[in-house]
C-alpha cells in the first residue's frame, strides 16, 4: 500500500462567485484551523501553479482531498494538471445540491440558519472522509510495522482477526470472511457498508445521524468480507449500501452517487 | 481601457490566515454594492488556465484583492495575460493593526469586521471612480 508520510492535505476551490465555494474555503478552514489542527495540511490552491517547489508537490506529499464547490471540479483539476492526483475529491454541489450550491452570495448570508446548517453537514461530512483516511493510513502503518509470524507483533493479536492488519490476523480472517459471505452472519436492524474516503459514504451517515436513526456502519476497506458480500449478495460494486434487516434498501446516496 | 467591459474582482484564495478570510469578504461587499457594474470571478477557475476563464478576463479590467505579500491574485492573472486595472493587498491595508486582533482564518472579530467595511468601501469608491469618474461610496 501506497504509504503517506505526511498528514492529510486539504485543497478547497474557496471559489467567491457561487455559495459553494464559500462553503468549501470555509470548511476546510475549520477542519484545517480548529476540528483536526495539526492533523491536516492545506495550501491555497494558486500556490500549486505559482508556489515553491515544496508546494507545487503538495499531494505527492500529502493524500489530498479537494473540495471544490460546483461542478467546474477547479480544485480537482488543478491537483491532477499540476500535481498529483488527489484521494478524495469532494463536490459540494452533490452534497447540497446542484442549484443551491451555485446560488450567488450575499454578504449577509453568512449568518443565516441555512447557511450555517448547510456548513455544518458539509463538514460534518468531510471531517468523516479526512478520518476514514486517516485511519486507513494509520492501519496500513500498523500492518508495516507488524508482523505476528515473527514475534514482533505489539498489538496482542496472537494471529487472530483484530484488525491490526499484521499477516497472521489476516490469514484468520479468511475464515471469519468466509462466513459473512455466507450470510451465516446475519446482522438486524440497519447496516450501512461503506469505504474510506468515500463522500457519498459521509453524507448518508450525516443523513441518519441526523435522524436519529440507529445503524451499524461496516467498512468495507476494512472488511474484506463485506466487499464482496456487497457484491455478490446485493450485487453492487459501489457503496455506500444499506441494508436493512437483510434486504437492501438503499445503493449509493439519495440520488444513487456512490 | 475601462470602457472595455464592466471590471471582475478577482480576490485570492487565501486559506492559511485571517487576511484571506477578510479579502473573500471584502470582495463580496465591493460585488454586492456595486451591482451590475461588477461581479466576482474565482481565482481558482482562472488556476487552470482553461480557455473559457481566460476569455473571461481578456480586455477586462481585473480588480485583484490579495490576501497577503504572496500576491496569488495579481501573479495568476498576470501569467494568464489579464489586464490588472487596480490591485489591493488586505495584510498593507491593515498593516496598523495586530493580526490576532482581526481574527483568524475561520472568524472575524468585530474589528475584523470593521475593518472589512471599511476596506470595502474604498474599494468602491475606487471601482466607481474607475467606471463612471468621480462617483463617491
Amino acid at each position: 500500500m501506497l504509504m503517506h508520510p505526511k498528514p492529510i492535505g486539504l485543497i478547497a476551490c474557496c471559489g467567491s462567485e457561487c455559495l459553494g465555494g464559500y462553503i468549501s474555503r470555509a470548511v476546510a478552514a475549520s477542519i484545517v484551523h480548529q476540528q483536526r489542527a495539526g492533523q491536516v495540511a492545506t495550501i491555497s490552491l494558486p500556490r500549486l501553479l505559482i508556489g515553491t517547489a515544496s508546494e507545487k508537490k503538495f499531494s505527492l506529499n500529502h493524500p489530498t482531498i479537494t473540495i471544490d464547490g460546483c461542478t467546474k471540479a477547479c480544485a480537482r483539476k488543478a491537483v491532477e494538471k499540476y500535481c498529483f492526483k488527489p484521494i478524495v475529491g469532494v463536490n459540494i454541489g452533490e452534497l447540497i445540491g446542484e442549484q443551491e450550491a451555485l446560488v450567488t452570495t450575499e454578504p449577509n448570508a453568512f449568518s443565516t440558519p441555512q447557511y450555517l446548517a448547510e456548513l455544518e453537514k458539509v463538514s460534518g461530512i468531510v471531517t468523516h472522509v479526512v478520518d476514514s483516511l486517516a485511519a486507513m493510513y494509520e492501519k496500513a502503518k500498523m500492518a508495516q510495522n507488524h508482523s505476528c509470524d515473527q514475534g514482533t507483533c505489539d498489538c496482542g493479536c496472537s494471529g487472530s482477526s483484530c484488525e491490526c492488519g499484521c499477516e497472521s490476523g489476516s490469514r484468520d480472517m479468511v475464515h471469519d470472511d468466509a462466513l459473512h459471505i455466507s450470510g451465516e452472519h446475519h446482522v438486524d436492524g440497519i447496516v450501512i457498508y461503506t469505504k474510506n474516503g468515500c463522500p457519498f459514504c459521509a453524507k448518508v451517515l450525516q443523513e441518519y445521524k441526523d435522524k436519529g436513526i440507529q445503524f451499524q456502519e461496516v467498512n468495507t476497506s476494512i472488511n474484506v468480507w463485506a466487499k464482496k458480500l456487497c457484491h455478490d449478495k446485493y450485487g453492487s460494486d459501489k457503496v455506500p449500501v444499506v441494508v436493512k434487516d437483510g434486504v437492501v434498501i438503499q445503493i449509493g446516496d439519495n440520488e444513487g452517487k456512490g | 481601457m475601462l470602457d472595455k467591459k464592466a471590471p471582475v474582482i478577482i480576490p485570492c484564495c487565501g486559506i492559511d490566515s485571517v487576511y484571506g478570510l477578510m479579502t473573500q469578504k471584502i470582495a463580496l461587499q465591493v460585488a454586492t454594492t456595486a451591482g451590475k457594474n461588477t461581479e466576482i470571478l474565482g481565482l481558482s477557475y482562472l488556476v487552470n488556465g482553461e480557455i473559457e476563464a481566460v476569455q473571461r478576463i481578456t480586455d477586462t479590467p481585473c480588480i485583484i484583492i490579495n490576501g497577503c505579500f504572496k500576491e496569488c491574485a495579481s501573479n495568476v492573472v498576470e501569467i494568464i495575460g489579464g489586464d490588472i486595472a487596480a490591485e489591493y493587498a488586505v495584510d498593507t491595508l491593515v498593516a496598523g493593526f495586530d493580526m490576532a486582533s482581526l481574527g483568524d482564518a475561520v472568524n472575524l472579530t468585530q474589528t475584523g469586521e470593521s475593518q472589512v467595511g471599511e476596506i470595502a468601501c474604498s474599494l468602491i469608491a475606487d471601482v466607481n471612480n474607475a467606471i463612471k469618474g468621480a462617483q463617491k461610496c
